[in-house]
């Protein structure tokens, strides 16, 4: 996703008398009619009814939110405000309003304009620039963390009633407002304001001519932008607003070409529809350069990619990672090739999308993730140098089951809590501490002794070892001790040199050497391997002894330095790595309670005494 | 990284062993490459040799780690004259294009001959547009120029001209191509500019290899939640859990690199070079468990920093570990959450309700309902408030069966209708709902109740009220 995109848009309803013109395109909504004349003749059809420039300015709006919404993450955030002699705002920054149902039902109860009412956008305005000034929740976020925020918003005005004069008087408004808002001081619920973007969708009845206003865009100042777009009404008005969208969050349009839709239920035969899908351009602009003008949307490009039919199996068969997801959203969302798509996808099936043109470069797939839509590219890993060439890569028993049933053992799942990461890491190092990798490395990864070996270690693994599980550790080591004396300590078939004594001893330094990597965790631990010494005596020559390195993070702090740095010295990365962390050694005498002790508290009696 | 070796622009030569011994003085310098490759990356390196062919850009091997076969076709190798720069430039932005050969900086090593000072009269062609054209690629690169000339200081002015289209990241060397040694010693330092291996400590648990990342793993510099982040990669990266393949479904990343074990550990490193295959090395146990399971190793990378090691094949069945790195963030991919609060199903607490395997926790539940997810009312065309029309109609003379469908969708037109200020369609549903009653003689009269009462409610001032429900009390 480009870097560049803006965090806030307030659009600006013209709520005044002149929107109630109507918008000039009629709306044929008896559907039912047409269905049934043949059949019926008695009744005749009613007329068309038309919508008015309100109600398409509204239209218009919430199609724009409804396709930023989809295909943008939620930190991008959209606020609407409504003006005609005052301003009603319609919705707030946070999550739970950044909806088009929210949006919907708040202007629901604004209901249509009033006659004799006229809208003072240059209250609009203002209220627009104090809502981009109030920090949206994650901008709240960063102030908290102290970082540097980047306020960027654009405001979009839709009216009818726009004249070059008006507008130029609002441009004059906007940067008045830019210099004080940024002037006047800086609190937690007002910041500054870096940079605006301001449209004017000057709107007109169909088949109107177009009035005394030029479309342009010019930059103002360097924190002023300014353009003006004139459109006529009705279905146009919807095509050219969605058309600003697709500019302002650079979008691309996906055309899936070719996908076989059955007519009816049970019908025989398909016909092969295509639906046309919005997303970010980075999600193929790299590799698509071929387009075609859009069905959908006239005047906008789309990249064909053709639909493969989804095998039985119906799962693409790689599940590697991907280069890119993006979200996606269909361009027409209720016509019935697009819900078709939308909703094979929903039940959780992905369908693969090839180039047709070009081989070489990666294809697409479609996948939905808890009810979103992704376009996500595959990738291939062509000339893999073969694990078995290189190092440990000729031995062939390694404990592979053993270690996949750790692995399942060690699933990581969601938590509330932050110490999730600390813990497993923690848990990891607990574990795998005496892990012999392969079968013939340690006797003790012998399939027959592993009823024994297994049930302890995943004890010993545990941080803390009470009365109960200590009981427990012991038996099993007594266990040990008990087949060693019936002889069954070695597994029959152990491939191992030297005679049975030298191999039994063996085990036991192994097992020795097991307990030891353990005893580091507590005392308990500690006093376990005590136990099993205070039995069998030591095995291991104290060189023998396991040594971990000290796998905290020395250069965490390193890392820490290049990302609150931007030039980072060698004498930089010294300083974080050897400074002394405590410059003076703490003096041992000192008292707790943090009262100041007397010096040398006999050495005045001692004088006296001597006089 | 991947190396490019580009031979152009060589003069006619007519004497013929000056000729071959120009070829071979070049095959010399490509040798020195393909061997600092075989020694000091562990083969790892993917190489292209690119020339020319019937004066257009040539490729003479793809990118390839078979270094024998960049041998082999060598032998054919005639040195071309002048094949226009800018077809090799967009010749080699294709070659890297394929694949992740994006994910690294890229070694582009051109070997070039002594441009004339004038041009001589018998030549057909004009020569190259002087320095009309930069070197500049579509991606991260390192650029080095090998003149094979006795003197080529004219030439080396005319590609510093040409070498700073790529803000100078490269530099120019002047080989004697009659000594031999010249070559060597000259090629050899040249390639030793390349990145040198990128090698890290995998740690899993207390179990610990060292292993090379190639190409080496970029640091982060981008923007994430309108945040500038810089990320650097740290020296250790610490497995710290699984996750099943289905439940990743395909997260995006942002590079991906072989991650390959040295065969060094420092206390049983084998003496000789072929006894690596035969110590145990965790990374093969870990890449044969990740396969057979389906699964993903879950790796720190730095502070706030992520990534994902899984076992990977290719179409000729040669299998490896891939580390693919997320990007920076807890955050990276929205359907698993925050990778800073994911634990260990072991320590979770009896209750927890992911603690049966059968159940996946992923991907991570959320509220938002994208439009094509829920129903949604769109009416910029008629064809969408006919079908909304039609919804009512058609529960209409299902009534009084269908009585509580023909209420909902009778409340969600007019409420949308009310939402996008157009009560003309309020009126326009009960004037169709009235004909339904009136010319419809298959309706019960209990149907007709229900319609006369509906049309009334839509007609009444109250319509226009968002409260006002409309139900059959």
């Amino acid at each position: 996703m480009s870097s560049n995109l803006l965090h806030k848009t307030v659009f600006i309803l013209d709520h005044g008398e002149s929107t109630l013109q109507k918008c000039g395109e009629k709306v044929d909504f008896d559907g039912v009619f047409k269905h049934r004349a043949a059949k019926n003749s008695n009744i005749s059809p009613l007329p068309p009814i038309e919508k008015t420039l309100w109600s398409c300015n509204v239209e218009s709006v919430v199609e724009y939110c409804r396709i930023a919404y989809d295909v943008l993450p939620y930190y991008y955030l959209i606020r609407v405000l409504t003006c005609d002699d005052t301003c009603h705002v319609l919705n707030d920054w946070n999550e739970k309003e950044q909806n088009t149902t929210f949006l919907l039902n708040g202007l629901a109860k604004v209901s249509v304009p009033r006659e004799n009412q006229d809208a003072n956008l240059e209250e609009g305005v203002r209220k627009a620039m104090e809502l981009i000034s109030q920090p949206s929740p994650l901008q709240l976020n960063m102030l908290e963390k102290g970082m540097k925020i980047d306020n960027t918003g654009r405001v979009i005005i839709f009216s009818s009633s726009l004249t070059q004069d008006r507008i130029d008087h609002l441009e004059d408004v906007m940067s008045n407002l830019l210099g004080e808002k940024n002037r006047s001081s800086i609190s937690p619920s007002k910041i500054r304001i870096n940079h605006i973007d301001f449209e004017f969708v000057s709107v007109r009845p169909v088949n109107e001519k177009m009035g005394g206003i030029k479309e342009r865009s010019d930059v103002l100042s360097k924190d002023l932008n300014r353009t003006i777009v004139c459109t006529e009404s009705g279905q146009k008005l919807a095509q050219v607003v969605v058309q600003r969208c697709i500019a302002h969050y650079d979008l691309g349009i996906t055309s899936v070409t070719g996908i076989p839709m059955k007519e009816e239920q049970n019908a025989a035969s398909s016909t092969n529809y295509d639906v046309e899908l919005l997303h970010s351009r980075d999600a193929h602009s790299k590799y698509c350069t071929e387009t075609r003008p859009s069905f959908d949307l006239p005047g906008s490009e789309v990249v064909g990619l053709k639909w493969v039919p989804p095998k039985s199996s119906s799962q693409i068969a790689d599940v590697q990672p991907s280069r890119v997801a993006y979200r996606v959203t269909p361009v027409d969302v209720n016509s019935r090739p697009s819900s078709c798509l939308t909703n094979f996808i929903l039940s959780g099936r992905s369908v693969l999308l090839e180039h047709t043109h070009s081989k070489q470069y990666p294809n697409f797939f479609l996948a939905a993730h808890s009810g979103v839509i992704y376009i996500h590219s595959t990738c291939k890993c062509p000339d893999i140098p073969g694990i078995s060439e290189g190092a440990g890569g000729r031995l062939t028993d390694y404990r592979i089951h053993d270690f996949g049933e750790f692995m399942m053992g060690s699933r990581l799942v969601p938590e509330s809590e932050q110490t999730g990461l600390k813990k497993s890491l923690e848990y990891m190092d607990r574990c795998l501490r005496y892990w012999p990798l392969t079968q013939s490395e340690s006797l003790l990864a012998h399939q027959s002794i592993n009823q024994y070996i297994n049930p302890l270690q995943a004890l010993l693994s545990k941080a803390n070892l009470t009365p109960d599980v200590n009981a427990n550790c012991f038996r099993l080591i007594t266990q040990l001790f008990q087949l060693e004396s019936s002889n069954e300590l070695i597994p029959q078939g152990v491939v191992a040199k030297g005679k049975r004594e030298e191999q039994i001893k063996q085990f036991w330094c192994q097992f020795e050497k097991m307990l030891r990597c353990y005893s580091s965790i507590s005392e308990n631990h500690k006093s376990l391997l005590d136990k099993f010494l205070s039995v069998k005596g030591n095995c291991l020559q104290e060189h023998e002894y396991p040594v971990f390195e000290d796998s905290d993070d020395v250069d965490k702090d390193v890392l820490l330095l290049f990302e609150n740095k931007k030039e980072v010295t060698l004498w930089d990365v010294y300083m974080t790595q050897n400074a002394p962390k405590n410059k003076r050694l703490k003096f041992e005498g000192i008292l707790d309670n943090g009262k100041v002790s007397k010096l040398y508290p006999s050495l005045q009696e001692k004088e006296l005494n001597n006089i | 990284m991947p190396i490019i070796i580009v031979i152009n622009d060589f003069p006619e030569v007519e004497d013929e062993s000056e000729y071959e011994q120009l070829c071979a003085g070049v095959r010399l310098g490509i040798e020195q490459i393909l061997t600092f490759a075989t020694k000091k990356s562990n083969k790892l390196e993917y190489i292209a040799v690119i020339t020319g062919k019937d004066s257009n850009a040539h490729v003479l091997s793809h990118l390839t780690r078979d270094y024998g076969s960049i041998r082999e076709n060598l032998d054919r190798l005639t040195l071309p004259e002048k094949i226009d720069w800018r077809e090799i430039i967009s010749c080699i932005n294709e070659l890297i294009f394929e694949e992740w050969m994006m994910d690294g900086k890229t070694f582009v090593f051109c070997l070039v001959g002594e441009r004339p000072t004038k041009l001589s009269k018998s030549r057909k062609r004009p020569a190259t547009p002087e320095a009309d054209f930069y070197f500049k690629f579509e991606f991260e690169s390192h650029i080095q120029i090998m003149i094979m000339a006795e003197d080529g200081n004219m030439t080396k002015r005319y590609y510093e001209k040409v070498l700073a289209g790529n803000n100078q990241k490269g530099s120019i060397e002047c080989v004697n191509w009659q000594n031999n040694d010249t070559i060597s010693k000259k090629f050899t330092s040249s390639i030793s500019l390349l990145s040198p291996p990128h090698i890290v400590t995998l740690l899993c648990g207390k179990i610990s290899c060292q292993v090379q990342l190639y190409p080496p793993v970029k640091p982060f510099f981008g923007i994430v939640k309108h945040e500038q982040v810089n990320k650097r990669i740290g020296s250790k990266l610490k497995i710290y859990g699984f996750i099943s393949l289905n439940d990743l479904a395909s997260p995006p990343f942002f590079s991906k690199h072989f991650l390959i074990p040295t065969g060094s550990r420092t206390e049983d490193a084998p003496k000789k070079e072929d006894d690596r295959g035969n110590v145990p090395n965790v990374t093969v146990l870990l890449h044969g468990s990740l396969k057979v399971r389906q699964m993903a190793a879950v790796v720190q990378l730095a502070p706030n920093w992520f990534g994902l090691i899984c076992s990977c094949s290719d179409s000729k069945k040669k299998s490896n570990l891939i580390l693919y790195v997320l990007e920076a963030g807890s955050e990276p991919v929205t359907w698993l959450g925050d990778f800073t609060s994911m634990m260990i199903s072991n320590e979770l607490s009896d209750n927890n309700p992911f603690l049966s395997e059968k159940k996946s926790p992923f991907p991570i539940k959320t509220d938002e309902r994208p439009s094509y997810n829920q129903p949604t009312i769109s009416w910029i065309k008629s064809s969408g408030v006919q079908a909304d029309i039609q919804k009512v109609v058609r529960f209409a003379k299902k009534l009084p069966e269908k009585e509580n469908l023909f209420y909902k969708e009778v409340n969600r037109v007019k409420k949308a209708a009310l939402s996008y200020g157009f009560t003309s369609l309020i009126l326009g549903l009960s004037d169709i709902l009235e004909r339904e009653m009136t010319s419809n003689d298959s309706l019960s009269s209990s149907a007709k109740d229900h319609l006369s009462r509906t049309v009334a409610a839509l007609r009444s001032p109250a319509a226009c009220n968002v409260d006002f429900i409309i139900s059959s009390k």
